[in-house]
């Protein structure tokens, strides 16, 4: 497993602009970032286009780093707002609530504990089929660990539109699921 | 909640290690924005910059040439040499002037330099002097004569008038009736009335030459301020040259000028003067108006044929003899950057007219220099009097610096005339120093 760190004075030479630095620091985490990339995006030229944006972001604003052991986070941080101001700037009404989704849960079971059965290609072909904003919540909510306060903040949102997106989003995978065949107690 | 909590945790397990590999080309586009940019230095930096080391060598220069230097070796002249003239009135100038023709140019006078006549019809041949008792204060207050105090004028204080003041600080022609008056002995042993007579004899044989100072393309429009420092001239200009077009381009332009000008004289050897002598050098600084038109037309593939119309007006210049000077300049450019121009020119005055005629011959080289592509350009034109067959040599270098929308040109030019003209028994050598800095643009 790739450690999640890179050494401190690979981070200061990036600082200093040294370019051999800056490439083996992009080659440290190219991977993994594009993979968050590609989680938020609906496909991969588009997973492309945040990741490049945001490893721009990350040398453009490597002086800013402090603390070089939580460079990881700060890197994930960058990716993940840059994905966000991504939808924002293209799909600008990927939040507004549509009153013709699905957003009462039927009494079947719950798509999140179908999630939790499937394997991670599948689960990731369910999210990349969800909406933007959908696919979003799902995304920071379930996966990058954020809590509802925090995703309010990161989308300029109240923390009850969190949760309803969240509620909405989970109402669609499981329609999205069932589309594919995928119930949990076919699993169970 | 719990339920939730532990599918996150789950997810994020599964999902820590997801990864995808970006193609090789997202890592050049990332490396190229990120790559530190060259910042462009600042053009108005190295604007400033080459005009303040301009100004400094000029004035270096023109410190070293200052009277004050030279005027140390000079050989004091008897009094009995110098010979004086009574003042005239300006406008008496053109009278006087059919009578200086009609006088013998051998009239023997008291001094040793040839006087009286025909000083405008051949410019050069016979001085024009007039009397000073003591010498000239400073260049400055040649180069201020108004701000010379009348109360301490030498020349009120030796009994003559004013135009006489105004003579010897602006070059204007001297007595209406050239009436040989006796000269009081200098009160400066080293400074003498001849020196100034010399001086005077060299302003007035100064031609004058248009304001090419940019010589790119027929069309320029300068703007230029007196300079800040004494003795060196500035000129800011901005110049429209529009390049060679198919159908041809015509453009016009005004300029404002001031150039600094430098004259010594210096007695010839074997010519019967006692001493082989500098004379001071007289600094004087002009201001003047300048227009220009001009069509430019392409010849064949290569290079492009303009023709020029300038006209100058120096309305404070000391040599009142040319007030408005007319030139023609036929430019041929081949495309390697080899510029031939035939012109011809003419100056006109209240009295005389003379005409020039002569050729400028530039050379240009672009160079790529702090990522900007600069030509750099060095000429010679030579003039030659049609009336006296006396030369008047001009030398110039520049640069063409393309502004960053390429439309506009900066256009640092550094012009060095010289003249020299015997005389009887002495030479009299003029030096011109114009620098400028002009903007060209494209249309």
């Amino acid at each position: 497993m790739i450690p999640k760190n890179v050494p401190a004075h690979l981070i200061r030479a990036c600082q200093q602009g040294d370019e051999q630095a800056q490439s083996a620091f992009y080659d440290h985490y190219k991977k993994r970032m594009l993979g968050i990339c590609r989680r938020y995006a609906r496909t991969t030229f588009e997973a492309e286009d945040i990741f490049q944006e945001a490893f721009i972001k990350v040398f453009q604003k490597m002086g800013d780093v402090k603390q070089p052991e939580a460079i990881h986070f700060w890197i994930k941080s960058i990716v993940t707002h840059t994905a966000i101001d991504h939808f924002r700037k293209n799909s600008p009404f990927w939040l507004i609530e549509d009153a013709d989704k699905p957003g009462v849960l039927p009494h079947e079971a719950d798509p999140f504990d179908v999630l939790g059965l499937l394997e991670r290609e599948e689960i990731f072909a369910a999210i990349t089929a969800l909406p933007d904003g959908y696919r979003m919540i799902v995304n920071l909510y379930l996966i990058d660990g954020y809590e509802h306060h925090e995703i309010a903040d990161m989308l300029g949102i109240s923390t009850g539109t969190s949760k309803s997106q969240l509620s909405r989003a989970k109402a669609h995978l499981r329609k999205i699921l069932q589309e594919k065949g995928v119930t949990a107690y076919e699993k169970g | 909640m719990k339920k939730d909590d532990e599918l996150r945790r789950k997810l994020a397990e599964t999902f820590e290690d997801f990864a995808a590999e970006p193609q090789p080309q997202t890592w050049e586009n990332i490396r190229e924005a990120i790559r530190p940019k060259r910042k462009r230095r600042p053009l108005w930096l190295f604007f400033w910059l080459g005009w303040a080391c301009l100004l400094v060598g000029a004035g270096i220069f023109s410190v070293r040439m200052r009277p004050g230097a030279i005027a140390r070796g000079i050989t004091p002249v008897s009094a009995t040499e110098t010979s004086t003239s009574k003042p005239a009135d300006w406008s008496d100038h053109a009278a006087l002037t059919e009578q200086e023709a009609a006088q013998s140019p051998s009239q023997p006078t008291a001094v040793s330099v040839p006087t009286g006549a025909d000083t405008m019809a051949s410019q050069v041949s016979a001085p024009r002097f007039f009397a000073t008792t003591k010498p000239r204060k400073s260049s400055r207050h040649l180069a201020n004569p108004d701000k010379i105090p009348i109360s301490s004028s030498p020349l009120l204080e030796s009994g003559l008038k004013t135009p006489t003041r105004l003579s010897a600080a602006f070059g204007l022609p001297t007595s209406s009736t050239e009436t040989e008056i006796a000269a009081p002995p200098p009160a400066n042993p080293s400074f003498d009335s001849a020196q100034v007579v010399a001086l005077d004899t060299v302003r007035n044989a100064v031609p004058i030459n248009g304001p090419a100072l940019l010589p790119l393309g027929p069309t320029r429009l300068l703007i230029a301020a007196e300079p800040l420092l004494p003795p060196i001239s500035a000129q800011a200009a901005i110049a429209s040259s529009p390049p060679p077009k198919r159908k041809g381009v015509f453009s016009a332009g005004l300029a404002l000028l001031s150039t600094y000008q430098n004259m010594q004289s210096q007695a010839l050897e074997g010519s019967g003067a006692t001493n082989i002598r500098l004379l001071p050098a007289l600094d004087k600084h002009r201001l003047g108006l300048s227009g220009a038109a001009g069509y430019r037309l392409p010849l064949h593939r290569r290079g492009d044929l303009g023709v020029a119309l300038t006209w100058m007006n120096l309305p404070f210049r000391a040599e009142y003899a040319v007030k408005n000077t007319h030139q023609v300049q036929v430019e041929i450019q081949s495309a390697t950057q080899y510029r031939i121009s035939p012109t011809l020119k003419s100056t006109v005055s209240d009295v005389k007219r003379l005409n020039w005629w002569g050729g400028q011959l530039q050379y240009g080289y672009t160079c790529t220099l702090l990522h900007q592509k600069i030509r750099a350009f060095a000429g010679a034109e030579g003039l030659w009097s049609v009336a006296t067959g006396k030369p008047e040599i001009w030398g110039q270098a520049g640069f063409d610096i393309p502004l960053s929308n390429r439309k506009f040109q900066l256009t640092p030019v550094f012009k060095y005339q010289f003249q020299p003209i015997e005389q009887a028994d002495r030479l009299l050598q003029t030096r011109l120093y114009t620098l400028g800095i002009g903007l060209k643009r494209s249309f």
